[in-house]
C-alpha cells in the first residue's frame, strides 16, 4: 500500500502539470496564430494604403507638371491627410549619376533623355516618375512613365459651352490627316453639362450662302427649335441633328494659374518678332504689330494679347487676358497641328484689316509714308464705299437708270484695271487702277507674309473692277470657271439682271476694311467667347468652354458671351483627326500629362 | 493514523490541483478568447480594407468627372444622399454590416482628394486615402 499509494501520490500533480502544458501550447499556438493574423490583416492594409499612396504621388505630379513642364523640386515625405503614410518623389536634375528612386523630367525636350533605365530610355515630352510611398511597415514603389499632350482632347471640330452662332457661307468637315486628305464626318456641339440651353442658329446673309456640316449637329437643349438653320433647307445640309443630346464632358484648361506657375520664366523683351525656342513670360498686355515667329516657343502672357499681322511656327501661347487677331494667316503652321492658342479671355479672330495697313502708308506722320498714297488710297477707298452703297441701294439692276450705270462704269475704272492700260500706268494723274496702283507701292515694302497677302487680294480686287473688252465673254467665264474677272462692269453694262446679287455680293466680301482671309491651323481653347468673321478659315479645332455668365466687349464694340461661338462672314472649320490622335504632333508649353504605361508597382 | 493523514494529504493534494486547474484553465480561457476575438478583429480589418478598397477603386473607375468639385462627406451610417450618381453603388448600403463614408475635397489643379472610410461595430474603422487625376 505504502509503495502504491507513494506511486500515486504525484500522478495527481503530473497529470494536472501536463495537461496544464498541453493547454497552455495549444493556447499559445491560438495567440501566435491570432497575432500572425493580425499582422497579416495589419499588413495587407498597410500595403493598399501605399498602393493608393503611390497612386495619389502619381495623380500629384501630373497635376504640378500640367501647370509647369519643367518641375523638377523634390517632394519629400509628403504625408497623406487621412491615412498613416507618405509619398516622395525626387528628381535627377544632373542627367548622371542615376538612382533608382530618381525621376527623370524630359517633359520639354524634343529629344531623347537617359534615366536609370539607361540611355535614350525616356522619350521627348514625357517624364520617368518614380514615386515612393510608405504606410506602416510597408513600402511600395511606383514607376510611370508620363507623357504631356499639348492639345485639348476633343473628337469635334467645335464644341462650346454655350450658343454657336454662323452667318453666311458656312462649312464645317474633317479629314482623317492633311496628308491623305481622306474626308471624316465632322460635327458640332454645344453643351457640357445637363439641363444647358445653348442653341445652334444659321443666318443667311446673302441668297447664294450655304451652310454644310459633314457630321452631326448637336445640342443639350432638348427644345424643338434649338436647331435652326432656317425655313430653306435646300440651302444647307447637316449630317444630322440631335436636340436632347447628352453632354459632352470637355476638360478645362486653368490658364490663369498655368500663366502664374510660369511667370519665372525669361521675360520676353519687347519688339521680339522671333520666340524660342524655350518658354517666355510676359507679365502685361501684349500688342504684337507685324509678324510673330513662334520657333518650338511656350508664350505665357499675363495680360491681353493683340496680334496685328501673322504667327508662323511652332508653339504656344497662353493669354491671361483677352486676344484680338487681326490679320490674315493668323497662326499657322506648316505641316500640322504645332500652335495652340489658350485665352482666359475671349477671342476675336477678323480677316486682314487693309484699312488700317494702308491709312499708315498714306499717313504723313507715319515712318512708312508715301505722297502718292495719300492721294491714291482715300480715293480707292472713298470709290469702293460709294460703289456698294449704289448696288445696295439698287438690288434689281433695272432700277438702274443711264446716268447711274455711267456712274458704276467710271467707278469702276477709277477702281479696276483698264484692259488697254499700259504699265505703269495709263493715266498717271491716277484717275483710273488706283487699286493697281496700290497694289504696286505695297509690293516695293519690306516682304513679308502680309505684303505678300495684301498684293495678292489687291490684284485680285483690281480684276474683279476691271472694264473687260468683252462683257458677254466676262460673263460666260463667270458662269463657266467662277472667274470674276471684271464681272461688275460686265453686267451692269449687259443688263444681265439675274447675275446683279452675285455681284453686289462679291463686292461686299471685298470691303476694304474686311479683304483678308484669316487662317488658324491649330487648336483655340478659350474660357470666355469666339468671334470671328471675314473668310476665316480653322484648320483644326476650336473649344469655347466658360463655366460662368458673362460677356466681353471689345474696344470695337463686339459684344461676345462667354462659352458662345460666333462664326460670321464666311466660314470653314475643317477637323483633323490625326492631330488629336498623335502626340508626335503636340505642342510647346504646358498641356495634358497622362500615364502613359506603369513600368513598376 | 499514518493512513487517516496520508489520506488527507491526498485530498489536499486533489483540492489543490482542482484549485490550480480551475485557475489555470480560465487564464487559458480568457488568453483563448482574447485570441479569438483577435482573430476575429484581424477578420474584420481585412474585410474592412476590402470594403474600402472596393469602393475606393469604384470611384476611381466612375471617372474624375463624377466626382463633386466641391468638398463632400457622404456618410454611409445615416445615410447622406448621393449627388449626382456619386458615390457609386452599391453606397449606402454596403456588405457584411459595413458601412461606407465618402470624402471629397479639390487639392488643386485638376487634383482631387478621395477618402473612403470602412465603418463595422460600435468604434471600427479603416481608412483609405488617394488622389485623383483625370
Amino acid at each position: 500500500m505504502r509503495k502504491v499509494g507513494r506511486g500515486r501520490r504525484g500522478i495527481a500533480l503530473m497529470s494536472v502539470l501536463f495537461m496544464m502544458l498541453v493547454l497552455m501550447m495549444l493556447v499559445n499556438a491560438l495567440l501566435i496564430l491570432a497575432r500572425q493574423q493580425a499582422l497579416v490583416s495589419r499588413s495587407a492594409y498597410d500595403r493598399e494604403a501605399a498602393l493608393f499612396t503611390v497612386d495619389a504621388g502619381v495623380a500629384e505630379a501630373q497635376s504640378r507638371l500640367e501647370v509647369d513642364p519643367t518641375w523638377s523640386t523634390d517632394l519629400v515625405d509628403q504625408s497623406m491627410e487621412s491615412v498613416p503614410g507618405a509619398f516622395t518623389i525626387r528628381w535627377n536634375t544632373s542627367g548622371t549619376n542615376f538612382q533608382p528612386w530618381e525621376s527623370v523630367n524630359n517633359m520639354s525636350s524634343p529629344d531623347y533623355a537617359d534615366s536609370i533605365r539607361g540611355a535614350d530610355s525616356v522619350p521627348p515630352r514625357s517624364a520617368l516618375l518614380v514615386v515612393t510611398a510608405r504606410v506602416g511597415t510597408m513600402a511600395r514603389v511606383g514607376e510611370v512613365l508620363l507623357t504631356r499632350y499639348g492639345t485639348v482632347g476633343t473628337a469635334r471640330p467645335i464644341m462650346s459651352s454655350g450658343n454657336l452662332r454662323f452667318q453666311g457661307k458656312v462649312r464645317v468637315d474633317g479629314v482623317k490627316s492633311l496628308a491623305t486628305g481622306v474626308p471624316v464626318a465632322s460635327g458640332i456641339h454645344t453643351g457640357i453639362k445637363s439641363g444647358a440651353t445653348g442653341t445652334i442658329t444659321w443666318t443667311q446673309n446673302q441668297p447664294d450662302d450655304e451652310a454644310t456640316v459633314t457630321g452631326k449637329v448637336s445640342t443639350v437643349n432638348p427644345a424643338a427649335g434649338a436647331i435652326d438653320f432656317g425655313p430653306d433647307s435646300s440651302v444647307y445640309f447637316l449630317g444630322g441633328e440631335e436636340t436632347d443630346a447628352k453632354p459632352e464632358a470637355v476638360r478645362r484648361v486653368d490658364i490663369p494659374q498655368t500663366i502664374e506657375a510660369n511667370s519665372g520664366e525669361p521675360a520676353l523683351p519687347p519688339g521680339t518678332t522671333a520666340v524660342g525656342p524655350g518658354e517666355w513670360y510676359y507679365p502685361g498686355d501684349l500688342v504684337i504689330n507685324g509678324d510673330l515667329t513662334l520657333n518650338n516657343a511656350a508664350l505665357y502672357v499675363n495680360g491681353k494679347l493683340t496680334v496685328n499681322g501673322s504667327i508662323t511656327g511652332r508653339g504656344s501661347l497662353y493669354v491671361g487676358g483677352d486676344t484680338s487677331f487681326q490679320g490674315d494667316s493668323v497662326v499657322q503652321s506648316q505641316d500640322a497641328l504645332h500652335v495652340g492658342l489658350f485665352s482666359h479671355g475671349s477671342v476675336r479672330l477678323t480677316g486682314f484689316d487693309g484699312s488700317a495697313y494702308l491709312d499708315d502708308m498714306a499717313n504723313p506722320s507715319s515712318p512708312n509714308y508715301d505722297p502718292e498714297m495719300a492721294v491714291w488710297w482715300p480715293e480707292a477707298k472713298g470709290t469702293l464705299e460709294a460703289l456698294q452703297d449704289l448696288m445696295d441701294s439698287n438690288p434689281n439692276l433695272g432700277n438702274l437708270d443711264a446716268e447711274e450705270k455711267a456712274t458704276v462704269e467710271s467707278m469702276v475704272q477709277k477702281l479696276g484695271e483698264e484692259t488697254a492700260v499700259v504699265t505703269p500706268y495709263g493715266d498717271p494723274a491716277g484717275d483710273i487702277d488706283v487699286l493697281g496702283r496700290i497694289r504696286d507701292k505695297v509690293a516695293l515694302r519690306t516682304p513679308g507674309p502680309t505684303e505678300a497677302f495684301l498684293v495678292e487680294k489687291l490684284a485680285s480686287l483690281r480684276s474683279l473692277y476691271q472694264i473687260p473688252e468683252d462683257a458677254g465673254a466676262a460673263i460666260a467665264n463667270f458662269q463657266a470657271n467662277g472667274d470674276a474677272t471684271g464681272l461688275v462692269a460686265a453686267v451692269a453694262s449687259s443688263g444681265e439682271a439675274a447675275l446683279w446679287p452675285t455681284a453686289t455680293s462679291l463686292a461686299h466680301r471685298t470691303e476694304f476694311d474686311k479683304i483678308g482671309t484669316s487662317h488658324f491651323n491649330g487648336v483655340v481653347y478659350t474660357a470666355g467667347g469666339f468671334h470671328a468673321e471675314n473668310e476665316v478659315n480653322i484648320v483644326g479645332a476650336l473649344l469655347a468652354i466658360s463655366d460662368t455668365a458673362g460677356t466681353t466687349t471689345f474696344p470695337d464694340g463686339t459684344v461676345v458671351p462667354w462659352g458662345d461661338v460666333r462664326l460670321k462672314t464666311g466660314t470653314r472649320v475643317t477637323f483633323v483627326e490625326d492631330y488629336f490622335d498623335n502626340n508626335a504632333l503636340s505642342t510647346p508649353g504646358a498641356g495634358y500629362v497622362t500615364v502613359d504605361v506603369w513600368l513598376g508597382r | 493514523m499514518r493512513l487517516r493523514l496520508r489520506q488527507g494529504v491526498t485530498l489536499m493534494e486533489i483540492l489543490i490541483a482542482i484549485g490550480i486547474v480551475a485557475i489555470a484553465i480560465l487564464a487559458l480561457v480568457a488568453v483563448f478568447i482574447s485570441g479569438t476575438k483577435l482573430v476575429a478583429q484581424s477578420q474584420e480589418v481585412a474585410t474592412g480594407t476590402q470594403v474600402a478598397r472596393a469602393e475606393l477603386e469604384r470611384i476611381r473607375d466612375s471617372g474624375y468627372d463624377r466626382v463633386p468639385d466641391t468638398d463632400l462627406t457622404f456618410d454611409g451610417r445615416i445615410p447622406d444622399a448621393t449627388v449626382s450618381g456619386f458615390p457609386p453603388l452599391p453606397y449606402p448600403s454596403s456588405p457584411e454590416g459595413y458601412q461606407v463614408v465618402v470624402t471629397v475635397s479639390q487639392r488643386g489643379y485638376y487634383l482631387k482628394s478621395v477618402t473612403v472610410e470602412a465603418h463595422w461595430g460600435s468604434d471600427q474603422r479603416v481608412v483609405l486615402q488617394t488622389y485623383l487625376h483625370p
